[in-house]
């Protein structure tokens, strides 16, 4: 599993550094199954990144241990929906997702295409933005 | 198929009869090798493993049937001519830092011949036991690159010329 360690760090490192170059340096991030005291909670002003890991690795490429990681990793803006229309949370998100440039090297893991919203899902109180960051990595393995 | 239940049931037929390539190793000798080697020469060669092979093409001995038809028989007389060791490409996943693969483009730059070893995956129990060993040496050419579409992985193909007959080494079980 060291494999997957390192390339779920890759991604949250680059999500982290994705943040802080933004237009909004200081939304909050819930990282993978980050509970408890870790984590913060919901901001008052209800606008925080959720992330979602979604491997589908590709098997039996190769002779060896070598293995194709791939797979998405999954922003999703939480914003309030008080019905202040969809261009803030849309501009909030792409100056994020304008890090991850197709063919970005984080750590050993590569951004495979450009960072796709796959429109937004209103949820009672909130609207969630998720944008999917594809990626893939070629490892050695043993 | 009666029969080869039965066969499987009384243990005539072993297990692992059947193999697949995963798992197998294909090595390079970073010394070119100008003369045919035997298998006890081959075996005390040092040897670096390729990573990253996704496919290696067909490797052991084809030999020309040669034919001649005469007027007086309706049968074409055949006989043996010479035997092409074979030329297989092997594709790689593109690792500038593998140290097999490093040998592999040293080598497509050179006229040189190279021995290669491909470790079968059938090793019976033992830590001394060796599985199916195929000896050979040859020709480097290449890498050629095949890129592609957006979704295609970087990959490089070498194409082998190999120079002697093929040396097969079967398993051995050292309890």
């Amino acid at each position: 599993m060291q494999d997957e360690t390192l390339i779920v760090a890759a991604l949250q490192q680059g999500v982290t550094a994705a943040v802080e170059q933004s237009d909004t340096p200081a939304l909050p991030v819930k990282y993978l199954l980050v509970t408890g005291s870790a984590w913060a909670g919901v901001p008052q002003d209800g606008k925080w990144i959720e992330l979602v890991w979604i491997p589908n690795n590709r098997q039996g490429d190769y002779w060896g241990d070598e293995q194709n990681y791939r797979g998405l990793f999954r922003l999703i803006l939480h914003w309030p929906n008080t019905g202040g229309g969809v261009y803030d949370p849309l501009e909030t998100m792409a100056s994020i997702t304008r890090y991850f440039d197709k063919g970005l090297l984080l750590s050993g893991v590569q951004i495979t295409a450009k960072p796709n919203l796959s429109n937004f899902i209103e949820d009672g109180d909130e609207v969630l933005f998720p944008v999917s960051i594809s990626y893939q990595s070629y490892r050695k393995g043993a | 198929m009666n029969k080869l239940l039965f066969a499987m049931t009384t243990g005539l037929v072993a297990s692992g009869f059947f193999n697949t390539n995963a798992k197998k190793k294909l090595y390079i000798c970073s010394t070119p090798q100008p003369t045919n080697l035997t298998a006890s020469t081959y075996a005390a060669l040092t040897w670096v493993l390729i990573g990253g092979v996704g496919s290696h093409g067909e490797v052991g001995d084809s030999t020309n049937i040669l034919t001649y038809d005469t007027w007086d028989d309706e049968v074409v007389r055949k006989a043996k001519g010479l035997t092409d060791a074979g030329s297989p490409e092997i594709e790689v996943a593109r690792d500038p830092a593998d140290a097999g693969q490093v040998v592999m483009r040293t080598a497509a730059g050179t006229n040189l011949d190279y021995a290669f070893k491909i470790e079968g995956n059938d090793k019976p129990a033992g830590v001394s036991s060796t599985p199916t060993i195929r000896y050979n040496r040859g020709l480097v050419t290449g890498p050629r690159v095949p890129l592609g579409r957006n979704e295609d992985f970087d990959i490089e193909i070498f194409s082998l010329g190999l120079q002697q007959k093929q040396i097969t080494v079967n398993p051995v079980a050292v309890p």
